[in-house]
């Protein structure tokens, strides 16, 4: 086997790698004693995030001996949450105000085709490498989610599936599927964003009947929202 | 079903911790805790040391999150960069006991602790190699570690070459990117 099938960079950078392979074989791994997490959390400052965590830091710690629950449906009511959510109102004002401007000077043109009032790059979650363009699109008052790939994704024995983690990382939904396409779109809850799922995940999923997350993520970007 | 703290990627617990999020710390504990234990345990062979290690090295991590980069790979190397001060505090605490003790007190001071660059990119790599998770970590091990070719590689586990070929690319690449991390924190 020639090393171009086996992926080695020509440099002593994989030799390197490989033989650090080889000699961590032995290597077995242990965990900290019960209760380590407990004496760090107890050492920690205040939480700064509180929507990540509505009864605040105490239930950070409570998980070792409780498992957590699975993340409630809807974002907490707490006011910081609340906060964001009507700073962020604020700012979907001001987008719809510049939009309306725009569209009285472009005329029919920009209504078809709309007005982009978010965007982010998709990168690969192992390589960070920049495969393409979500955007969040405002066509007529209607929200789009775009996804714009030049090498198109495909899955073999599956199919890709195009998610929106919220900010807080602990809850997602699903926006449906992606079938290959260069550019594909899918029409957008605004109260979804608004809420904070912002995060544009795609992943690989398999026909198993677990309509959950598979969590073989291809591709993720954050929406600047 | 995963949770989303599964799905959750390590660039996005880094941000999120910077943020100054509790919950994130706690992700990051579960995913790097044990990497931080059995890397403390290796060098300072002694359990409690360990412990004492980790729980400094998470606390350590908490204070300086500011200084924490949103890069994919940052997280990892970050801490074990933090560990690796923690356990060089410890082994300059037991060099003093011990110049105490046997009162060896012309000798000069011990040269700063070092830690073996190798060590720690050995338990990096193995840990990091867990993580690809399966096919792709039984791949990257067959392919890498025991030079198996990745034809039959795909026999064994009966996909398509193609697919070994891309585990295999990724996984290295993976694996390259950890390391990266590592000496970044150097």
């Amino acid at each position: 086997m020639s090393d171009d099938e086996r992926y080695l960079d020509d440099g002593a950078d994989d030799r390197e790698l490989l033989a650090t392979l080889r000699e961590s074989a032995e290597i077995t791994f242990e965990t900290p004693s019960p209760g380590t997490w407990d004496r760090i959390a107890a050492q920690l400052g205040p939480d700064a995030t509180s929507a990540w965590d509505d009864s605040g830091p105490g239930d950070a710690t409570a998980g070792l001996d409780t498992p957590e629950p699975p993340a409630p449906p809807a974002p907490a009511e707490s006011a910081p949450t609340a906060r964001r959510v009507s700073r962020r109102a604020l700012w979907w004002g001001a987008a719809g105000v510049a939009a309306g401007a725009a569209l009285t000077v472009a005329g029919v043109r920009l209504a078809e085709s709309g007005r982009v009032i978010a965007e982010t790059v998709l990168r690969t979650l192992d390589t960070n490498l920049d495969e393409g363009r979500a955007k969040i699109r405002e066509r007529s008052g209607t929200l789009f989610l775009e996804i714009d790939l030049p090498h198109a994704l495909s899955s073999s024995d599956g199919y890709v599936e195009v998610w929106l983690i919220h900010r807080d990382l602990k809850e997602l939904v699903s926006v449906g599927i992606y079938t290959g396409g260069a550019e594909e779109s899918f029409p957008m809850s605004r109260d979804v964003l608004n809420r904070g799922f912002v995060v544009v995940d795609l992943s690989r999923e398999h026909f198993d009947g677990n309509a959950g997350h598979s969590g073989d993520s291809l591709l993720r970007g954050q929406l600047p929202l | 079903m995963r949770t989303v703290d599964e799905v959750t990627s390590d660039q996005d617990v880094a941000a999120a911790i910077r943020e100054g999020s509790h919950a994130a710390l706690r992700i990051a504990f579960e995913r790097w805790g044990s990497l931080i234990y059995t890397y403390a345990l290796r060098i300072l062979r002694d359990p409690h040391d360990a412990d004492d290690v980790t729980q400094l090295t998470f606390v350590s991590a908490w204070s300086s999150r500011h200084l924490l980069r949103p890069e994919p790979s940052a997280l990892p190397g970050w801490l074990v960069g933090i560990a690796k001060h923690r356990i060089a505090d410890v082994q300059r605490g037991r060099a003093r006991g011990l110049r105490t003790v046997s009162a060896v007190a012309l000798e000069p001071d011990p040269s700063e602790p070092s830690i073996d660059q190798r060590v720690t990119e050995r338990v990096v790599v193995a840990y990091e190699l867990d993580r690809l998770g399966d096919p792709k970590a039984t791949i990257v091990r067959r392919a890498y570690v025991e030079d198996v070719p990745l034809m039959t590689i795909a026999d064994e586990l009966g996909l398509p070459l193609n697919t070994v070929k891309s585990h295999a690319r990724r996984g290295l690449a993976q694996l390259r990117e950890r390391l990266r991390g590592v000496a970044d924190h150097e």
